[in-house]
């Protein structure tokens, strides 16, 4: 029965082949605008670290006086703050960081290559081990460098690639501003998006990772340029401001283990709160928080207007297609309710009439994907060409290409419903009389 | 006439119903793809008071930071010598350029009765700015070489309090000193910040600020006889729109010749970092009138495909009607006229969904509130495309000869 009822879809498909057309050629285009729409939604709200995201949270504490004005960016911590967290929270692996551009050649004993700026970040030995940043030769920096402030670097294997010819750069030296730093362990493909340990207040959640790391300490010894510092007062000594407990500029990122542990650090961090304010800081009373990463990154909103926009669009492009589909077979079907009240009046069932009708929505859904894909192929392709961060991310993979074909089969069939049950309630007796 | 249609449709009720939801969700749709077109556009064409297509722009990077006050007057001095180039000068930004830099400056000396501070974008440019932009000097003079102080290190704070001279765009001069004052008078006024204060030598018709909100007519600036000083700065050359082209390559080759270590990136055109700028915008603008069009071209084909079926199906009817007396013209009339009634009803239902829609809109992605005008467009747009949509059936239909009547459908 499934064979005769596909040719017979078939053959009234190709009967109409002008209105066949059109109506996969919309279903074709609403579902690839909207399954473009919806992959580079679903990339902008990936999982960037899916074997540890579930442990990581990022503490927040709102430090600025009550007069300060609300559009400062308050999502860092300042120097002071973090110390004390770090030092007092007992989070089973912690790092604070920051980062910068920093200006990178190679020092004197290594063959010249050009000057170029790189992202640099700055931080705490725990980073490594705390976002399972992968290392392919040597070691991250540990606590005794840090506090000696060591004038060590872990660097990309593509960077080393193009300072020294090899990826293998541990012990070779380069030459970050006016300082010498040896290369003691290479990183390889670490690149979390969206890049949820950033400050994402600052805009760019998504691109190219940094490319050097340097402990927290040696950076500020050596007045790297640090990323978005932001004061709610004026600093006396425009060189204190990075240890200013009135500048905010650092993130620190800690590993709970379990729900006591998330209680643990909660009452920790409350206590550290009242504690400040008794000492008459965070006078905006705002409490702290703690946020988890998936928290954290709806929070910093990182789709973009436009592009949540776009996806509105595209899926009313495709409500719109789909209500023409199902007013177009609804007098297509019906128009043959002569056809129908036959098969009836020969012992038909309702149920074998919706089923034959059923199947040629269905023939339309089939055209649909395969033309939605091509589209959605299409439009991802022009998404690339855009020049924002998120847009080299979005490629349809095996689960969006599921879902393509999903939605349109879904779509159709259901687009189908109406009018194959208006179909098969063909009262037989009042056609035949008519015929 | 419109009796007989209605009673017609009121037989085909499920299908009428949608078409007219299609219409209503077009419209609605529609008219709101548009007024976001109409801002798009707004937002995408500010004035920004340069002499754009004279304008190349060339970022440069230095990657020795001694000296670079010196450094970039040899390099002005060098690009000057390419033929073709009018006047040439160094800046810390541009309208358009993304890097901006604000500063709260007052018309007041600060004390009890100090008049509120004004947030103003700065530009800092070397000797010869005003020439090289090709700005509109409306009163005052331009800056002299006594009026200009080196950089310590970017145009921030420190450097302001060493200068006596500033020129400030008409609109700065009117919020610090009142919409009325005319403008030759504001010369020779000061303006102050944390106390110091500065004179103001002249005033420019306008000046866009680096980034442009959504207004886009923004010139709260001022120019600061600043010459860079920071490793990141640009020059920008004026010369003749046709010259554009090979004045950049040359100008590219004879800086990275005098320092191959500097680091020169996205050289370009000011119209091309205008373009740009405004990439994302064209990208949105492309894709709202590709949807507008997309869905009326889809509703439209829908109209048609449901006339041409309903023709179909009363073949016989408008055979009797022909036979008992009715013209061609009242067919066709008839098509279009029933085709008419579900349009308008549909926009009906469209003006209400629009106005949810742009509601939403509002609430969710702050745009503005709708123009009625648009409203009126788009249910003008929707009866015409559905006219024409409907014009080959309704011809079809008008061919058809009496006999049809005794013919069996």
């Amino acid at each position: 029965m499934f064979a005769h009822y596909l040719g017979l879809a078939a053959r009234s498909l190709a009967r109409n082949a002008g209105l066949t057309t059109l109506m996969v050629v919309a279903v074709g285009i609403g579902i690839g605008a909207s399954m473009t729409m919806i992959t580079v939604v679903h990339v902008i709200s990936g999982d960037p670290l899916p074997a540890r995201s579930a442990h990581l949270y990022i503490p927040h504490l709102d430090p600025r006086p009550k007069d300060a004005s609300d559009n400062l960016p308050t999502d860092d911590l300042s120097w002071p703050d973090a110390q004390a967290l770090m030092r007092g929270g007992g989070a089973s692996l912690q790092a604070m960081m920051s980062d910068g551009l920093v200006m990178v050649r190679n020092s004197p004993s290594e063959p010249a290559a050009h000057a170029s700026y790189e992202s640099a970040r700055y931080t705490t030995p725990g980073f490594f081990q705390l976002f399972g940043v992968p290392l392919v030769q040597g070691r991250g920096f540990d606590e005794a460098e840090e506090s000696a402030r060591a004038q060590v670097a872990v660097i990309d294997a593509t960077l080393s690639q193009r300072l020294f010819g090899t990826s293998q750069g541990v012990g070779r030296a380069l030459r970050i501003g006016e300082a010498n730093y040896t290369v003691i362990g290479i990183n390889d493909a670490w690149n979390p998006q969206p890049m949820f340990y950033k400050d994402l207040g600052a805009g760019h959640g998504f691109g190219e990772p940094e490319v050097i790391f340097l402990p927290l300490s040696t950076a500020m010894a050596n007045h790297l340029n640090a990323g978005h510092t932001a004061c709610w007062a004026k600093v006396p000594d425009a060189a204190d401001t990075l240890t200013s407990p009135d500048c905010s500029w650092l993130q620190l990122w800690v590993e709970l283990a379990d729900a006591g542990a998330v209680a643990r650090y909660r009452q920790f961090l409350d206590n550290y709160w009242q504690h400040e304010r008794a000492r008459g800081r965070f006078t905006r009373h705002v409490p702290p928080e703690l946020f988890d990463l998936r928290q954290w990154l709806a929070r910093a909103k990182l789709a973009p207007g436009d592009v949540q926009l776009q996806l509105w669009l595209s899926i009313g492009f495709l409500v719109v297609c789909l209500v023409n589909i199902v007013a177009l077979l609804m007098a297509k079907f019906l128009r043959r309710s002569a056809e129908i009240s036959v098969r009836r009046a020969l012992g038909a069932t309702r149920r074998a009439i919706f089923a034959q009708f059923a199947m040629e929505a269905w023939l339309v859904g089939i055209g649909g994907a395969l033309l939605g894909v091509l589209v959605a192929g299409a439009g991802l392709w022009t998404v690339r060409q855009r020049p924002d961060d998120y847009a080299r991310l979005a490629h349809m993979d095996l689960t969006t290409l599921f879902y393509t074909v999903t939605l349109a089969m879904g779509a159709t069939v259901l687009a189908g419903l109406l009018p194959a049950w208006r179909a098969c309630r063909v009262a037989p007796a009042l056609q035949l009389k008519s015929l | 006439m419109i009796a007989p249609i209605l009673a017609s449709l009121s037989r085909h009720r499920a299908t009428t119903t949608l078409l007219a939801l299609q219409v209503a969700l077009t419209c609605a749709v529609v008219c709101n793809a548009t007024a976001m077109l109409v801002d798009r556009l707004a937002i995408m064409s500010p004035v920004t008071g340069l002499a754009e297509d004279r304008l190349v722009v060339i970022p440069d990077v230095a990657t020795h930071v001694d000296h670079l006050v010196a450094r970039h007057q040899d390099d002005l001095a060098r690009l000057r010598t390419i033929p073709g180039v009018v006047a040439a000068t160094a800046m810390e930004s541009l309208p358009l350029s993304h890097s901006s830099f604000g500063m709260g400056i007052r018309s007041t000396p600060p004390g009890p009765d100090a008049g509120a501070e004004v947030v103003a974008s700065v530009y800092a440019g070397s000797a010869g700015t005003l020439r090289t932009l090709g700005l509109d000097l409306v009163a005052g003079r331009t800056f002299n070489a006594t009026d200009f102080v080196p950089a310590s290190a970017s145009a921030g704070e420190s450097d302001f309090l060493k200068l006596h001279a500033v020129v400030v765009t008409r609109a700065l001069a009117h919020r610090l000193w009142g919409d009325t004052t005319p403008v030759q008078s504001i010369v020779g006024r000061k303006l102050y910040r944390d106390g110091h204060p500065v004179e103001v030598v002249g005033v420019i018709d306008r000046l866009l600020v680096p980034e442009p909100g959504a207004e886009a007519d923004e010139n709260l600036s001022m120019l600061l006889p600043i010459q860079p000083g920071g490793n990141w700065t640009m020059f920008v050359l004026n010369t003749a729109p046709e010259l554009r082209g090979r004045v950049l390559k040359d100008a590219v080759d004879a800086l990275n010749a005098s320092d191959p270590e500097r680091i020169v990136r996205n050289a370009d055109t000011y119209e091309g970092m205008r373009g740009e700028y405004f990439r994302r915008d064209r990208t949105m603008v492309g894709l709202l009138i590709a949807s507008a069009l997309g869905l009326l071209f889809v509703t439209g084909l829908g109209v048609a495909g449901l006339a041409s079926f309903w023709v179909q199906q009363r073949i016989r009817q408008i055979g009797i009607r022909r036979a008992i007396g009715a013209t061609r013209g009242q067919i066709r009339r008839h098509f279009h006229l029933e085709n008419g009634i579900i349009v308008a009803a549909g926009c009906a239902a469209g003006t209400l969904m629009a106005l949810g829609l742009n509601l939403w809109l509002m609430q969710r992605y702050e745009l503005p509130r709708l123009p009625l005008g648009y409203l009126g467009l788009g249910m003008a747009t929707l009866l015409v495309v559905g006219q024409m949509a409907v014009y080959g059936a309704a011809r079809r239909a008008s061919t058809i000869t009496p006999v049809a009547a005794i013919r069996s459908a």
